[in-house]
């Protein structure tokens, strides 16, 4: 598998679309300042999520059970899964038990995490993705590219392209609005014959027993409230422990996507309708296991709002697709490798560790902090020697006198002025593919200062 | 040992054992407006239409505001309508819902959203599925920001509620942003005349 420098370099050959790309996202993140700048209570809110968070990683067991006999007693049923097959396997089975073979889903990057798509259609049922950024990957059949707006990657030409292919739109058609219609009309079809309604899930309440499920297009509300099942996919972490607590969650979710003050639809579902029934998973999958990284936990704090993707330079310039993994961008950095470290370990990599990230979080995760502690651990696995370790070791000797480190200094002086550039500069040396050898100075900064400081002296 | 007792084992197992304790309620500061303009802007900003409509003129508004819409369901003693309880059950009704008239639980000024509870619904899909929405808000019951909100809901016993705050939109295709997605293609808040 290609590495994120490898998919990277292939993402910026394309020097306009990357340009536009960055550009793109770059909006997102100026669209936030602009909000969080007009709300006072942003910092105030964002210490105490992340004490919420805090307080609820510390007691998760007490919180999911009391969630689940609130839940339960709501007439809802709680299903738990240890892994992604799993859950998927529950999925299946509430579907077969209910003979449904036509399912419509909403935005849920944990059932993308378990594959579910693939295992479902693998049984003949059809599973029909109904956010419209979701859909199009889903007809592209490519993997989302961001937390929030999965085809961001993707050209409104392209997307007319997909509609006129699978959805019969004009060609060359590629006005928003006219796509965004046909997508429209196209999706009501499916909200209509399904008979499950599939959904992701942002925050689960552990005093009351619900979800709660935060969209701007009406998806997920109207294929849950068409179908006779509804399923809500979640990831054990999403546990909140009051009512009260949403009052500052929602506030803090949307606007690091998009800048956005409050989401179109929050919808709290505590109890099935009549005649209907209810499903809540709750889905480990590796979760417990980061639970027990001192120095990983605070990750599962998450509340996968994209704040630090559009923030982060290189996420911007190298596209959510060159992180090869459900979760882009620096929080997927930190999350994967907890994931499989040998198939994510040079996602930690894959930052300037500029920090900006940790600085946009909503729920105060210190992202840069812990893309450091994972390239600490990847490097102490590496047994082999680094050409740049072994030049420092090699180099060691030099700095340890300052004698040798004087001969050596001259020796390297007069070594810059012979050696011709290009043999440092070439296309095959990875060191001389973004660097210049500096001008060798005509003396060192201790004979340079002994000279001035006696100059000093004399005036 | 079933999955549920494997997970909550791990948690115990792995959770830090030190923990904090919940933080106080913030002390919020008070917003530059008052509620109800407060709400009246954002709402705007959220692609809201806002009218204000005396108690004689709701019939006079349905014809000049929503003359292509055949199919209207009432909630609201007002206005009456022409679709009522065989809709409910039916996908293909549903489906040609033109208008949705209701009355908000609450409104949030902070955020321009509206509370509608079960209560107020027959079946849950509508403010969805409709075409077109408009919504009833009382100034009095307008509270400043989201927290009040939860302050008025009881926990024990919430069935379904959803907070709206604009037509359904979406931004997908090249970040242009489309009023009417999958719900609404627009939303109205009604408000009552001020004499």
């Amino acid at each position: 598998m290609k590495s994120h420098a490898q998919l990277a370099r292939d993402f910026l050959a394309d020097e306009n679309r990357a340009d536009w790309h960055n550009e793109t996202i770059y909006t997102f993140r100026q669209k936030r300042d602009t909000t969080v700048a007009s709300i006072p209570e942003w910092e105030l809110m964002r210490q105490a999520a992340s004490d919420i968070k805090d307080h609820v990683l510390a007691n998760l067991d007490q919180y999911l059970e009391q969630f689940e006999a609130n839940a339960t007693a709501n007439g809802v049923q709680v299903h738990w899964a240890a892994d992604a097959l799993e859950h998927n396997r529950i999925v299946h089975q509430i579907l077969q038990e209910n003979r449904i073979s036509r399912v419509v889903k909403s935005k849920s990057m944990l059932t993308e995490e378990c594959k579910l798509n693939e295992y479902l259609e693998a049984r003949d049922i059809e599973v029909v993705d109904t956010d419209l950024g979701e859909r199009i990957i889903q007809l592209k059949k490519e993997m989302p590219s961001h937390l929030i707006a999965p085809a961001v990657h993707l050209k409104r030409e392209e997307v007319s392209k997909l509609f006129h292919q699978h959805l019969h739109t004009e060609k060359g058609n590629a006005d928003p609005t006219y796509l965004t219609r046909a997508a429209r009309a196209h999706l009501r079809e499916k909200f209509l014959e399904a008979e499950a309604g599939i959904t992701g899930v942002n925050f689960g309440v552990a005093e009351s027993g619900g979800v709660v499920i935060v969209t701007n297009e009406g998806n997920a509300d109207l294929g849950v409230n068409l179908a006779k099942v509804q399923i809500h996919c979640m990831g054990i972490e999403k546990i909140i422990p009051r009512l009260e607590d949403l009052g500052i969650f929602l506030r803090l979710i949307t606007p690091g996507a998009a800048g956005q003050r409050t989401a179109i639809y929050n919808a709290h579902y505590h109890k099935p309708r009549t005649g209907t029934s209810m499903h809540i998973i709750l889905v480990d999958n590796g979760r417990t296991e980061q639970l027990g990284r001192a120095d990983f936990r605070n990750s599962l704090k998450c509340i996968r709002c994209a704040a630090c993707l559009n923030t982060c330079p290189v996420y911007r310039r190298s596209g959510g697709h060159s992180y090869h993994a459900t979760i882009p961008g620096p929080i997927g950095a930190i999350l994967m490798p907890g994931k499989d470290l040998e198939a994510y370990g040079d996602l930690p990599f894959a930052s300037t560790l500029c920090g900006a990230c940790s600085d946009v979080c909503p729920v105060k995760i210190d992202i840069h902090q812990q893309l450091y502690r994972w390239r600490q651990i990847i490097l102490e696995k590496q047994h082999r020697l680094s050409p740049k370790k072994l030049l420092l070791k090699s180099s060691l000797p030099f700095f340890r006198r300052a004698s040798s480190l004087e001969t050596a200094g001259k020796f390297m002086r007069q070594l810059l002025r012979l050696i011709p550039r290009q043999s440092f500069l070439h296309q095959k040396s990875i060191w001389g593919l973004h660097r210049d050898l500096p001008d060798a100075p005509k003396q060192s900064f201790a004979a340079w200062y002994q000279q001035n400081k006696a100059h000093d002296k004399q005036r | 040992m079933t999955s549920r007792d494997k997970i909550l084992e791990a948690i115990r197992r792995n959770k830090p054992q030190v923990a904090n304790s919940l933080p106080e309620a913030i002390n919020f500061p008070d917003p530059a407006l008052p509620p109800l303009q407060l709400f009246r802007e954002r709402s705007l900003q959220n692609g809201c239409a806002l009218i204000e409509v005396a108690p004689n003129d709701w019939q006079a508004l349905i014809d000049n505001r929503y003359p292509d819409c055949t199919n209207i369901l009432s909630l609201i003693p007002e206005v009456e309508g022409n679709c009522g309880r065989e809709t409910y059950g039916d996908k293909t009704s549903l489906a040609q819902l033109d208008l949705l008239l209701i009355k908000a639980d609450w409104a949030v000024a902070d955020s321009g959203g509206i509370w509608i509870s079960d209560q107020r619904l027959p079946t849950r899909v509508l403010p969805f599925i409709v075409r077109h929405l408009l919504v009833w808000v009382h100034p009095d019951n307008i509270v400043t920001r989201l927290s009040d909100l939860y302050a008025q809901l009881e926990p024990a016993g919430q069935s379904f509620g959803i907070l709206i705050a604009g037509p359904s939109k979406t931004a997908d295709i090249e970040q242009s942003l489309v009023i009417g997605a999958h719900g609404p293609l627009s939303m109205t808040i009604a408000m009552p005349a001020i004499r």
